[in-house]
């Protein structure tokens, strides 16, 4: 990668990339891609399904630059484009598998439960008896509207507006998907046995 | 899912909850959280349930990013750049490269000598003329040599004779004629064989049609016979039926005067 765009804006690296210069959109890939391969493994719940939606959406977004109207809002944008490629796999997930509810586990397994698929991801393998897996598994049972809200504030910093224009919804909506994804997933945590007063 | 906007109140809540107060909507808020218990207590959860959330981001496995995109336009001036000087590959290219490593042979003293009835490439100045023989020592030609390629150099300062000389354009004359002279004679005989596989081809041909007539020949002269013989039966049945008849009719014959005989009218008259 070209050393000198490390220094550069977004909005300078979408004009340079959209000039024509791919090592200017690689440096923007370099600089997102983590986060947008953070947020996808928290939507969709397994690994390598997120590397896989991340690479498409970097590949989308090198594809439709040109339609970016503010080159400031990459991250935001790129995210949209993720978050609208987890629904589409989430979307052909329900229709490949019969809906069911909440799948229970054994004491210690940890289970993914998306759209009445249950796996296990790599992580939650790996942090089975940890509470890392424990509160991604709570994520997952969350409505996909109330997860991308929560996940989008809590761990990419998106504000509520922001997320309401990528999801073309009022800020206020955001908030309250988030109100209430948060008070369910402090619920299932609480009946899990898991609190604050616990960690310390 | 439940997409009913919250109230106001709630709205501030979650406002706050994630910092996005300023310092006097932070005053207020903070105000009706102390007179609003329910408020407070939903306050406390939310913060809780935040707590918990940011424990998923410890341990979480590093990723490392992959992607990159791979300009080709860039890759191929890149190579450009770096063998400009190297001319791209063509067979004109080719065909230069080799006449140009056979001119610095040649000039390094590569030579096509005639050896006896073949051609030799050789390293080394030509024989200026061609040496007369030296009775006193020893000579040694290549035909004394068990392979034809190699001469043998003698060690002990013998003055070595080859009967090479340097091919002239009527050496080569005569050595294509030579080979088209052979190759004539050869494509003579691959025709003249040709030839005769196809007159045996064609005779055994004549033979088995030949053969073949005089079978279908027989075969129907004995079907003609059959039906001659069959004929001659025949004959013979009907000529012993008329005879019979005959017989029976002179049995019971009329009086030879009865008999109806033929009227000549000429007689008659």
């Amino acid at each position: 990668m070209d050393e000198r765009f490390q220094g550069l804006q977004d909005a300078e690296l979408v004009v340079l990339a959209r000039e024509g210069h791919v090592d200017a959109f690689n440096c923007l890939a370099g600089r997102w891609e983590p986060s947008i391969f953070r947020f996808t493994r928290r939507m969709l719940g397994n690994t390598e399904e997120a590397r896989d939606v991340s690479q498409e959406t970097l590949v989308k977004a090198y594809l439709n630059l040109q339609k970016l109207r503010e080159p400031a809002r990459f991250k935001a944008w790129a995210h949209h484009i993720a978050l609208n490629l987890c629904r589409d796999r989430q979307r052909s997930r329900k229709y490949r598998q019969p809906s069911e509810s909440y799948i229970e586990g054994e004491p210690g397994e940890l289970h993914v439960v998306e759209g009445g698929r249950s796996f296990k991801s790599p992580e939650s393998e790996a942090h089975q008896s940890g509470l890392t897996g424990l509160v991604e598994e709570v994520l997952a049972t969350l409505p996909l509207e109330q997860r991308s809200a929560i996940l989008l504030r809590e761990y990419h910093g998106f504000t509520a507006e922001e997320i309401g224009a990528m999801t073309e919804v009022p800020a206020a909506t955001v908030r309250t998907r988030i109100y209430y994804g948060l008070r369910s997933a402090r619920r299932q945590l609480k009946e899990r046995g898991v609190t604050e007063a616990g960690l310390r | 899912m439940n997409d009913e906007t919250l109230d106001p109140k709630r709205q501030t809540l979650i406002a706050a909850l994630y910092g996005e107060l300023d310092a006097e909507e932070l005053a207020k808020f903070q105000a009706l959280l102390e007179e609003d218990a329910a408020l407070r207590a939903e306050w406390e959860e939310l913060r809780e349930a935040r707590a918990l959330l940011e424990t998923a981001t410890m341990n979480e496995p590093a990723h490392t990013p992959e992607f990159v995109f791979i300009d080709r336009s860039q890759k191929e001036a890149k190579r450009k750049r770096g063998f400009a000087w190297l001319p791209a590959f063509s067979p004109a290219w080719g065909f230069a490269s080799a006449a140009a490593c056979l001119a610095i042979l040649m000039g390094a003293g590569l030579r096509l000598d005639h050896v006896d009835n073949g051609l030799m490439l050789r390293f080394g100045p030509g024989p200026a003329s061609k040496p007369t023989p030296v009775p006193a020592t020893q000579t040694v030609t290549p035909q004394e040599s068990k392979s034809p390629l190699v001469t043998p150099i003698p060690n002990d300062g013998t003055h070595i004779e080859t009967t090479a000389q340097v091919v002239t354009r009527d050496d080569l004359n005569q050595y294509s004629n030579r080979i088209l002279v052979s190759l004539t004679r050869l494509m003579d005989e691959s025709q003249d064989r040709q030839r005769k596989e196809f007159g045996y081809m064609m005779g055994r041909f004549y033979e088995e049609m030949a053969n073949e007539q005089e079978r279908k020949y027989e075969s129907l002269r004995q079907r003609v016979d059959g039906i001659g013989l069959g004929l001659m039966s025949e004959q013979t049945r009907t000529s012993q039926q008329i005879s019979r008849l005959t017989d029976q009719v002179r049995g019971t014959a009329l009086p030879a005067d009865s008999v109806a005989t033929p009227r000549n009218p000429d007689k008659d008259k």
